[in-house]
């Protein structure tokens, strides 16, 4: 099947935004500079409203969106994503907004909460609702796994970006690369679920795909930098680790999001030939 | 009621008259289609050779996956017919529909914005009255219309003239339960099951 690339850009987005303001969260309870809170929040908000715009592109008229918003009870695959970028957006604007304006701590925290909890529904959701029957190389809790992975990743490697940019070394007292070498691992595990479920067979057919993107960037790459980061000795500024494992990451993320449409099929595509009659290969 | 085609595959010759029907019916631009004729095989070695053809259109699901994900309702089954049916004023071409559908017989029209399919013909059936374009026109009678839950209709009058081992449908991966079903005889061919 074609990619679609408003859809393949929208959840990758969307999902870093996410899980961006997961770490933002994490970080009112395990310690952080409030610059880096500010500045992550922001950007995280950026990210799911640009991962919304790029989601409308794919519908018929980007008008037709207002009619997606206004079923959003139907509970379909596209209504729940909807709902969690709506959740995800108050969530960050709220969190925002009180922090400007209030020094209570108390509901910065549940807002913190709120943000961890939606932040990685969000990436993980991106994925679910491509979990149907009628498509057998989809049909699998490990596509929305590695769209959680690869979300979690990025997310990680862009707080580490933020931090290197605006933060200390105390950051997560001083465990952010640990909390960024686990968000690899995860990556990595969710990428791996998913070629094992495709089968190496079928995932190989598209082989700078799989071995260039998920497999060389997304998964090695990723790992060896976010393990330079904690195991490195400072030798590498952090700066270069945690940009250099964005985009390893990002195009990982790509690539097996890429390798989804690719290597759809459909259950019976009898559409999929052409009139006059043709013969099934049977 | 559980509306639907019944198509005796013994009788159909793949002239694809059915398509033409359908598409001047429908007003079909040049490369849409809500039906098609596929070939299987042949298959065996001569002089043990087989083939039939499979007309193949909506299924008419009385679970139907593509209205459990359309996030408008556009896709919808019509529970007094069982029709599944799309709105087009509330499609907004999203296409989850198209990626549901375990058959693959939904299509996007890119001038309308909007998924569109087999209708069964409801601007002549929806009153009882007549029956779809591709079944008036039929050259061999293989096309028949009808309540697959009214004992008296078409189909189920004609389904009762065969054993059960010669009545099909297209295999169900979630559920759907697809309305259409297929006479094959084994004495004419043997039944795929496709996947």
């Amino acid at each position: 099947m074609e990619i679609q690339w408003p859809l393949v850009l929208f959840s990758l987005l969307a999902g870093t935004g996410g899980s961006l303001f997961a770490f933002v969260g994490l970080s009112e309870f395990l310690g952080g500079s409030s610059k880096v809170r500010d500045a992550g929040s922001i950007v995280a908000i950026a990210l799911i409203v640009l991962g919304g715009c790029f989601s409308v592109l794919h519908l018929a008229s980007p008008l037709h969106a207002i009619s997606a918003v206004t079923n959003l009870l139907s509970f379909s695959g596209i209504s729940i994503e909807l709902m969690l970028l709506g959740a995800n957006f108050v969530v960050m604007l709220a969190y925002i907004l009180v922090r400007k304006r209030s020094n209570a701590t108390t509901p910065v925290k549940v807002l913190a909460v709120l943000g961890i909890a939606f932040g990685l529904m969000l990436g993980f959701f991106c994925g679910h609702g491509y979990v149907i029957d009628a498509q057998p190389t989809w049909n699998s809790e490990t596509l929305p796994l590695a769209y959680l992975g690869t979300s979690l990743a990025c997310g990680a490697f862009l707080y580490g970006t933020i931090v290197a940019l605006k933060g200390d070394e105390k950051e997560f007292g001083g465990k952010l690369g640990v909390f960024t070498l686990g968000a690899a691992v995860v990556g990595a595990i969710g990428l791996v679920a998913y070629v094992a479920f495709l089968g190496i067979d079928a995932a190989s057919s598209q082989a700078l795909v799989l071995w260039g993107g998920v497999v060389v960037l997304g998964i090695v790459a990723t790992l060896v930098i976010s393990g330079l980061g904690v195991f490195g000795g400072g030798k590498m500024p952090a700066i270069a680790v945690d940009v250099s494992g964005l985009v390893c990451a990002f195009v990982g993320g790509l690539a097996v999001r890429s390798l989804m449409w690719l290597c759809a099929t459909g259950y019976i595509d009898l559409f999929s030939h052409t009139v006059p009659s043709v013969m099934m290969n049977i | 009621m559980a509306y639907g085609l019944l198509i005796n595959l013994d009788r159909c010759s793949g002239c694809d008259s059915c398509i033409v029907a359908c598409k001047l019916e429908n007003d079909l631009p040049l490369g849409h289609f809500y039906n098609k004729v596929i070939a299987l095989g042949p298959t065996g070695t001569f002089p043990n050779v087989e083939k039939y053809w499979l007309p193949s259109q909506c299924q008419q699901c009385r679970n139907p996956q593509c209205v459990a994900v359309c996030p408008t309702g556009a896709s919808y089954r019509d529970e007094k017919t069982g029709y599944v049916l799309i709105d087009r004023e509330k499609c907004i071409g999203c296409r989850y529909c198209m990626y549901a559908c375990p058959y693959g017989v939904r299509e996007f029209n890119e001038e309308q914005g909007c998924v569109q399919k087999c209708t069964l013909c409801s601007q002549i059936t929806a009153d009882g009255s007549g029956v779809p374009a591709c079944v008036h026109n039929c050259n061999c009678g293989a096309r028949f219309f009808g309540d697959f839950d009214d004992p008296e209709s078409d189909v189920c009058k004609e389904m009762a003239k065969y054993p059960p081992e010669a009545i099909h449908s297209l295999p169900d991966p979630g559920d759907s339960q697809p309305v259409t079903r297929y006479i094959l005889s084994p004495k004419f061919a043997s039944w795929k099951e496709l996947v």
